[in-house]
């Protein structure tokens, strides 16, 4: 059964990207590109498996507003959640570590191999 | 005479002299006062008896008449007439008569008393008979006792008896008068003698005393002289000795109290002359010893004077200079106040009243930590180490960011800067020095910079994972497998991607290093780890430039205090510098070790060194001097090799600085550079930053 990763991201050609690396590696995605699509999505879809998170989205909520209802909701805290980001602010990476996430990437740092490699390790 | 004896036997002399005269003048009274009691005593009473005798005498002789008559008739008339009554007037009067007479004998003398002395006789007789007749009478034999009375004895008797008595009065009655003026004669011849010896008592006496009062006066006088012209002449020199003349002597030869007075007088004036006259010749010298002292006295004053000129126009000076310095102070702009090293204020400066919202009244004299209130933000804790350690440890302290003042609104105002100590010339800490601002507006500009710098790197960022993602998902085949040339042609794109990523993260970390704005978040690291996984990471370089790696680590096991991510920095930097810059076959050797305080110029503690040498270009000496600065490459590699942004070393500086550690280089063109880079090894201190380096 493929799992499913949710994908919160605003930039398309990013979002684009990380979806077909990751339907590549065997996952089922679903794009959203604000929180409020996200948590309609989270909503709509029974079994989400990961969510690959960015910081910066469309709307006035960011990744940590997202977070923050994720972990507050029963039925999605234990969904793991790794945070792709271009900022690297110790504040925020601090405080999405204090709420639970799985992990934080700079993104220019990483390639999405290596990330999914990870993904795989609790997905 | 007199002049040698001494006064007060003088005095009683005069008082003996004074006393014999009135007891010469008492006994002279006393005797004439005898001589008159003697008149008075013998005339007088003499004359006065003879007369009261004279009188007397007259009296009696008359009684005795009268009394002869009383009884003659009263015998007569018994005898004639038996009448008792005559009989009883006879004998009332017999026994007065007979007293008369006897009376008469006793005052009586010479002649009158022998006449007496018969008439008594007589009278007895004449009393007899008439004794006789009565006693006839009685009987009743008048006639007998008539004739007992007219008998030739009664008769002759009767006769006798007044004869007698006419003898007495005869001789004495006429001559009554003549013995009463004989006798007032006596007496009054007394008197007047007893007046002239009074009268010349009199005169005498009035005559001594007069004399005596004369004599008193006289001798008084001399003697009252004797004591006061010598009194007067010592006088009248000791005044003109304390005119001021003082050669006097007096002339007083008494042998008296005066005299020796005088004498002592003369010595008591030459003593003082001589002692003048030293006291003159010491005062003539001291005057000279003190002309010249004055003279002294007047080059000194003369040079105090100058040197007070010279104070005076230092203190001007200084005057000007401390209103120079507080003009600067109060044209700094920045807050400034001192505190002594028990933490009391001294010195504020408008800018501190500004920002704390405190008068210099209510701010000078108190503990800071009373009226100044530095926080943390966080905690609102009292931040006063940073001031502590300042006064403790002698050396300029940063207050840590995140430092808020509360005025005294109670606003909270971000502050930064630094409390440097105050030293004696000893070096002995007298106090502290505070200035810091208000960075509000700073850290405004500082958030602004900061989110701009973020954004600006997300935005950079994120065109640029796109490219590196799809060309990784290109190499990977994902999109259909490629031939060798798209494989080239895309590794390029690659490449050209992953430069541009290390630029844009080179260009935060400098803007980021430029604000001060990033973090360092120490913990124990092994360098020589670090220093592995770096030469790991550029192996494909060195293998394909067959470069030598040489490593030279004193201790494998060598820990640090630091931030791993910043060494990491370092390290690769200094590493990757090597590797590009040294050709091929080429050796690079990296060494970790300690060192200590002084061995190298600029290492002021224990250190951790840094070392990496290579066998490479070098720099040329014409631009060693620009090595560290932003974006700098030397022409010589620059020739060599396109790559490279010139800001690694910029940032390897400032990142050892903030460290307290040391970065330098030895380098000679075309033999080799040797890097060095210390830190201290108390290691680095955490710093709070909005952002690490990446």
């Amino acid at each position: 059964m493929k799992k499913n990763v949710l994908i919160v991201e605003d930039e398309n050609t990013l979002a684009s990207a990380i979806a077909a690396k990751l339907e590549i590696s065997g996952f089922d995605v679903a794009k959203a590109r604000s929180v409020e699509q996200a948590i309609s999505y989270l909503e709509e879809i029974p079994k989400i498996d990961v969510i690959w998170l960015d910081h910066y989205l469309l709307g006035s909520e960011n990744g940590l507003d997202f977070v923050h209802s994720v972990k507050n909701s029963e039925k999605w805290k234990g969904i793991p959640i790794f945070v792709v980001s271009n900022t690297a602010t110790p504040d925020k990476i601090k405080s999405y570590m204090q709420l639970g996430v799985e992990k934080y990437y700079v993104k220019a740092e990483h390639r999405l191999e290596d990330i999914i490699k990870d993904i795989k390790k609790v997905a | 005479m007199i002049k040698n004896l001494n006064i007060f036997t003088r005095q009683m002399s005069l008082y003996g002299i004074l006393s014999i005269f009135g007891i010469g003048l008492i006994i002279f009274v006393v005797i004439q006062f005898n001589t008159i009691n003697k008149t008075l005593n013998n005339h007088v009473p003499n004359s006065v008896s003879n007369m009261s005798k004279a009188s007397e005498l007259n009296e009696i002789a008359l009684f005795i008449r009268y009394y002869d008559e009383v009884l003659t008739q009263s015998t007569r008339n018994y005898a004639l007439t038996g009448n008792t009554d005559w009989l009883n007037r006879y004998n009332k009067n017999v026994p007065l008569l007979d007293e008369m007479v006897k009376r008469a004998i006793r005052v009586s003398d010479g002649e009158d008393k022998a006449l007496f002395a018969s008439i008594d006789t007589v009278n007895q007789n004449l009393v007899a008979m008439e004794a006789n007749s009565q006693t006839q009478a009685t009987k009743g034999n008048l006639s007998g006792a008539i004739s007992i009375l007219d008998s030739p004895e009664y008769t002759s008797a009767k006769e006798i008896y007044e004869k007698a008595l006419v003898t007495y009065v005869e001789k004495h009655g006429t001559s009554y008068d003549s013995v009463m003026s004989s006798s007032t004669k006596d007496v009054t011849d007394a008197i007047d003698y007893t007046n002239s010896v009074i009268y010349r008592a009199s005169i005498i006496t009035r005559v001594i005393i007069l004399f005596i009062i004369i004599f008193m006066i006289v001798a008084g006088r001399y003697i009252l002289l004797s004591i006061t012209n010598p009194l007067k002449i010592l006088t009248e020199a000791t005044e003109r000795i304390v005119k001021g003349d003082i050669n006097q002597k007096v002339d007083i030869r008494a042998k008296d109290e005066i005299g020796t007075l005088a004498q002592q007088f003369n010595a008591m004036t030459e003593a003082i002359k001589k002692s003048r006259l030293s006291m003159d010749r010491e005062l003539l010298e001291k005057t000279k010893s003190l002309d010249e002292k004055e003279k002294f006295m007047g080059d000194q004053r003369k040079a105090i004077l100058n040197v007070l000129e010279d104070v005076e126009s230092e203190k001007d000076k200084v005057s000007s200079e401390k209103d120079k310095t507080d003009t600067i102070l109060q044209s700094i702009g920045d807050a400034v106040f001192v505190v002594d090293t028990e933490q009391k204020i001294i010195l504020v400066n408008s800018v501190t009243e500004k920002i704390s919202g405190l008068s210099p009244e209510q701010l000078i004299g108190k503990t800071y930590t009373d009226v100044l209130k530095f926080v943390f933000e966080d905690t609102k804790k009292i931040n006063n180490k940073f001031m502590l350690d300042a006064l403790k440890t002698g050396i300029t302290q940063e207050m840590s960011n995140h430092t808020v003042i509360i005025n005294n609104s109670g606003d909270e105002i971000p502050i930064s800067d630094s409390a440097a100590p105050l030293k004696d010339k000893d070096g002995k800490v007298i106090g502290c020095v505070v200035v810091f601002r208000d960075v509000t507006k700073e850290r405004q500009i500082d958030k602004a910079k900061t989110e701009f710098v973020s954004l600006a790197s997300h935005q950079l960022r994120t065109p640029l994972s796109a490219i590196n993602w799809y060309v990784e998902m290109l190499l990977a085949g994902d999109a259909g497998k490629l031939s060798a040339e798209q494989k080239n042609y895309v590794n390029e794109v690659y490449n050209g991607n992953k430069r541009m990523v290390d630029l844009v993260n080179s260009l935060l970390n400098v803007s980021r290093i430029g604000m001060g704005t990033f973090a360092v978040e120490p913990e124990n690291v092994n360098i020589c780890n670090i220093c592995e996984d770096v030469i790991k990471e550029l192996t494909p370089q060195i293998v394909a430039k067959k470069l030598s790696i040489i490593k030279e680590h004193e201790d494998k096991k060598l820990t640090i205090f630091a931030d791993p991510k910043l060494m990491r920095i370092v390290m690769q930097n200094f590493l990757t510098n090597a590797v590009k810059y040294t050709p091929e076959k080429g050796i690079i050797t990296a060494s970790v070790f300690k060192i200590k305080a002084g061995s190298y110029p600029n290492v002021n503690s224990d250190s951790m060194l840094m070392k990496i040498s290579d066998t490479g270009y070098g720099i040329p000496e014409s631009q060693k001097e620009h090595i560290f600065e932003k974006l700098f490459r030397a022409d010589n590699v620059r020739e060599k090799d396109t790559e490279g942004t010139g800001l690694g070393l910029y940032i390897v500086k400032s990142i050892i600085e903030q460290s307290g550690g040391v970065v330098w280089f030895e380098s000679k063109i075309n033999k080799g550079t040797s890097f060095y880079a210390t830190i201290p090894l108390k290691g680095m201190v955490k710093k709070e930053g909005n952002k690490e380096l990446t």
